[in-house]
């Protein structure tokens, strides 16, 4: 198996900033408007992992081929798990990109919603890496397909299709040889 | 040859209750004189009875007496032997000791069984060693050659030496219709008078052991020689004869297979090199297959860690990019209370809530891990690229393989249905000839076995037969070398006539012994030929005094003891035949008695018992009863019962 990485609490915390960065900027551009917090929740969950989705998104497919993103990996093991933590990241995301004025937030109905700020936009049309065109790519199919989804319908079909680790792992196939796990 | 040491009664004991009775007897001549049903008859079957004898006397006032006790006298030594009355007891107490001590209590007694029994010491063999008559087997069935063997006992030497009443004057008192009893009256005859050969009864035995055994190999042969006849199986010589053309055809055909097999080897020749190439090609294809299986499984798992490798690079070159454009913007507003962040040179706390703001550290170098992940890439793609052209090789070489393997196979077929196919067959068709000899020659060495079994107990047969032939001579040979028994019967029946004379028997003509029956012979017919009881009662006893006389003089063992009821019964005055009412016949009975007292008084006891003996007889009574209140009245002398004297029985007579 390849040598896990380990990044520091600032590198995970960009990560996670520049990914749902990519993930407001896209709604913004589609629909013009700021994002319900908890279908945004949601969103960045499918971007995280689209493969486990693919049987309620069957245009995500399309999207994994093309971004060379189809082989499944150990990722998908751990969906069911990170559903149940999915708030709790994303809040503290969020904190973080309010904590540098990149985004804001408001309540609207009763709603809390968020969208970026101008900076934010800036920073996010600046992230252009393979990964980065892969994230927004599937970013506009969830802003689209779920963007008048009950949150309720959204979470409960999500919840249902999850698979179960043992079967994740089972799908996964053959391991490694030890000599590809070796760090170059 | 030896004479007895004879045999002597001297005592006979009743145990009564609260008393005993006791009858005295004396070497020589015992006249038991007394009228009927006073016991006298009693002493005789007492004696029998405690010799061995399955009859006890059944009259009331002796079954009274709990057992009868007998002294006897052999060769010196005096025994004593003791019986219960009270039930059909078949031991005996035997006492080498005298009556009186055994009275007394105080000495062992042996119980044995009063007959002879097999596996056990018993009366007879005691008795029978010390007469010097132990252990002689005689036949069962004398007139066959061979026979069962018994042992001769005391019972059977009672046939010679006892004749009771009921015996006595009868037409065939010697047994004549009773064959069991006769073969062993004959054999005690024989024995006693030394004309019986044991050598002859061995021979027998074996001869009897060889013929049982001719039967059990001719049964056994005739089943054998059935199932040979049914099974069809050829005599010995054609199964030989069959077996030897089968031999020549088995060795014929070893040699056209051999040949055969030399031929197909020449003919593969050079196409060796072929079958050879052929095996090659097979195993190289295998193997080629093989790496062309490893090749791919080593190609997929490395796509897939590629796969992993790439999607790293991905992320990394994502976190490079956030890391440059969201990093180092600075904290404006605490994330924790979003409230905004006081520009100090402190920006580790908040000022407001005082949670911890958020620091800048980099764990992983993201540039150089990134050109690590992308040199690895680079290095995966190129091994994957050669391992897949690698792939392609291997396909090709697999595929090359298989054509030229196919080729071959084509060739070799080709080689074999034209070339080998024809040979092949020759050889099959060989190898079938070959089982079918084989199974055939089993089969019938199968059968040469029985014969010869058949034929080895034929000539088992044939030895066995030859065996029985010489026993049969031997023992004709040692029959011919017994004793002939003509001198024995001439001198007993001398003897006989004398007696008979002596006796003044009416018309003595030409008195003897028949040498093949030894029964006695009067007038020229059997004994059993008289009319009167009287006539058969006087040559009967005139025989068994020819043989006791006879023992007296002559090497014999009859053991000079004899024991006469009622001799002269239908003799005298009483007598119902006029030609024996002769009371002078009466009287010269008693004189040769006394003669025969007088000559050899101590070397002989004859107990003989008598109603009414006549007063010169008085001398030879030994036993008198007379039913009178002042003498003995009978055996049992306090039991006087109330029977009247008969008239003619008076005091003067008595």
């Amino acid at each position: 198996m390849k040598k896990q990485v380990i990044l520091s609490p600032s590198q995970s915390a960009a990560f996670a900033m520049g990914r749902v960065l990519i993930e407001f900027e896209t709604w913004q551009r589609l629909h013009g408007s700021a994002i319900e917090l908890e279908r945004a929740i949601l969103i960045d969950f499918a971007v995280q992992h689209p493969r486990t989705l693919i049987p309620i998104a069957p245009e995500v497919k399309l999207v994994l081929e093309a971004n060379q993103l189809a082989k499944s990996d150990f990722g998908d093991l751990f969906a069911h798990k990170h559903f149940g933590g999915m708030r709790e990241k994303f809040i503290s995301t969020l904190n973080d990109l309010i904590a540098r004025a990149l985004v804001v937030q408001s309540v609207t109905d009763e709603v809390f919603t968020v969208e970026p700020t101008n900076e934010g936009l800036l920073i996010s049309n600046h992230l252009s890496s393979a990964y980065s065109l892969a994230l927004r790519a599937l970013s506009e199919v969830f802003c689209s397909i779920w963007k008048r989804r009950p949150i309720d319908d959204l979470v409960t079909h999500i919840r249902t299709i999850l698979p179960r680790d043992t079967e994740a792992l089972i799908a996964l196939g053959e391991p490694f040889g030890e000599w590809m796990s070796a760090d170059g | 040859m030896a004479r007895n040491p004879g045999l002597r009664f001297q005592r006979i004991v009743l145990i009564g209750t609260g008393r005993n009775y006791e009858v005295s007897l004396f070497p020589g001549v015992n006249i038991i004189a007394g009228p009927i049903f006073t016991g006298k008859s009693s002493i005789l079957q007492l004696i029998d009875y405690a010799c061995g004898s399955n009859s006890r006397p059944t009259y009331d006032e002796i079954l009274k007496c709990s057992s009868v006790l007998m002294e006897c006298l052999i060769d010196g030594e005096v025994l004593t032997i003791q019986r219960s009355l009270t039930d059909d007891n078949s031991t005996v107490f035997f006492y080498e000791y005298g009556l009186d001590e055994v009275l007394v209590g105080d000495c062992a007694a042996v119980e044995i069984p009063a007959r002879q029994t097999q596996g056990q010491n018993s009366l007879s063999n005691e008795l029978m060693k010390r007469l010097h008559m132990d252990n002689i087997a005689v036949k069962t069935a004398p007139s066959q050659t061979a026979s069962a063997l018994s042992t001769f006992s005391l019972r059977d030497l009672f046939f010679l030496l006892y004749v009771d009443q009921d015996r006595m004057g009868l037409k065939k008192a010697f047994f004549e219709n009773d064959t069991f009893r006769r073969i062993k009256w004959k054999a005690g005859f024989e024995v006693v008078h030394y004309l019986f050969d044991e050598s002859a009864t061995s021979l027998s035995l074996s001869l009897k052991d060889a013929e049982n055994e001719y039967t059990r190999i001719e049964t056994y042969l005739s089943s054998i020689n059935t199932f040979l006849n049914q099974s069809s199986i050829p005599k010995r010589s054609q199964i030989e004869q069959q077996l030897r053309a089968l031999q020549e055809t088995q060795a014929d055909l070893e040699t056209k297979l051999e040949l055969s097999k030399k031929k197909a080897a020449l003919k593969l020749g050079d196409d060796r090199e072929l079958v050879r190439q052929q095996e090659l090609l097979e195993r190289e294809l295998w193997l080629t297959e093989a790496r062309v299986r490893e090749t791919q499984q080593t190609l997929s798992q490395l796509g897939k860690l590629l796969v992993q490798y790439g999607r790293e690079k991905n992320q990394l070159e994502f976190l490079e990019e956030t890391e440059l454009a969201i990093s180092p913007l600075p904290i404006v507003r605490c994330p924790a209370c979003f409230q905004p962040v006081q520009d100090t040179l402190n920006k580790v706390n908040c000022y407001t809530c005082t949670q911890p703001l958020p620091q800048e550290s980099s764990s992983v170098a993201v540039q150089s891990r990134l050109r690590a992940v992308k040199r690895r890439v680079k290095d995966l793609s190129t091994y994957i690229g050669e391992l897949q052209g690698e792939e392609r090789d291997l396909k090709a070489s697999s595929e090359r393989l298989r054509r030229e393997l196919a080729e071959t196979n084509q060739r070799v077929k080709r080689i074999q249905e034209s070339l080998i196919g024809p040979e092949m067959k020759v050889t099959l068709e060989l190898h079938s000839a070959m089982n079918e000899v084989v199974s055939k020659r089993s089969s019938l060495e199968e059968s040469l076995r029985l014969r010869e079994k058949a034929e080895g107990h034929d000539s088992n047969l044939l030895r066995v037969k030859g065996r029985i032939q010489s026993l049969k001579e031997e023992l004709k040979e040692a029959e011919s070398k017994r004793k002939s028994p003509d001198e024995v019967i001439s001198n007993l029946s001398a003897l006989y006539a004398d007696v008979m004379k002596a006796i003044k028997f009416p018309a003595p003509v030409n008195p003897h012994l028949d040498v093949n029956t030894y029964l006695p012979m009067i007038r020229g017919q059997v004994y059993g030929a008289l009319s009167s009881k009287g006539a058969l009662s006087l040559a009967e006893s005139a025989w068994h005094f020819a043989v006791l006389q006879y023992s007296l003089t002559n090497d014999s063992l009859f053991p000079r003891f004899l024991m006469l009821d009622s001799p002269l019964m239908q003799v005298g005055r009483d007598a119902a035949d006029d030609e024996f009412k002769d009371q002078q016949i009466v009287d010269a009975f008693y004189a040769w008695l006394a003669k025969l007292q007088k000559d050899h008084s101590a070397n002989f006891q004859l107990l003989i018992v008598d109603n009414r003996p006549p007063q010169t007889g008085n001398d030879l009574v030994t036993v008198r009863f007379t039913r009178g209140l002042t003498d003995r009245y009978g055996l049992i002398d306090d039991e006087i019962g109330t029977i009247e004297l008969e008239p003619e029985i008076t005091a003067a007579e008595l």
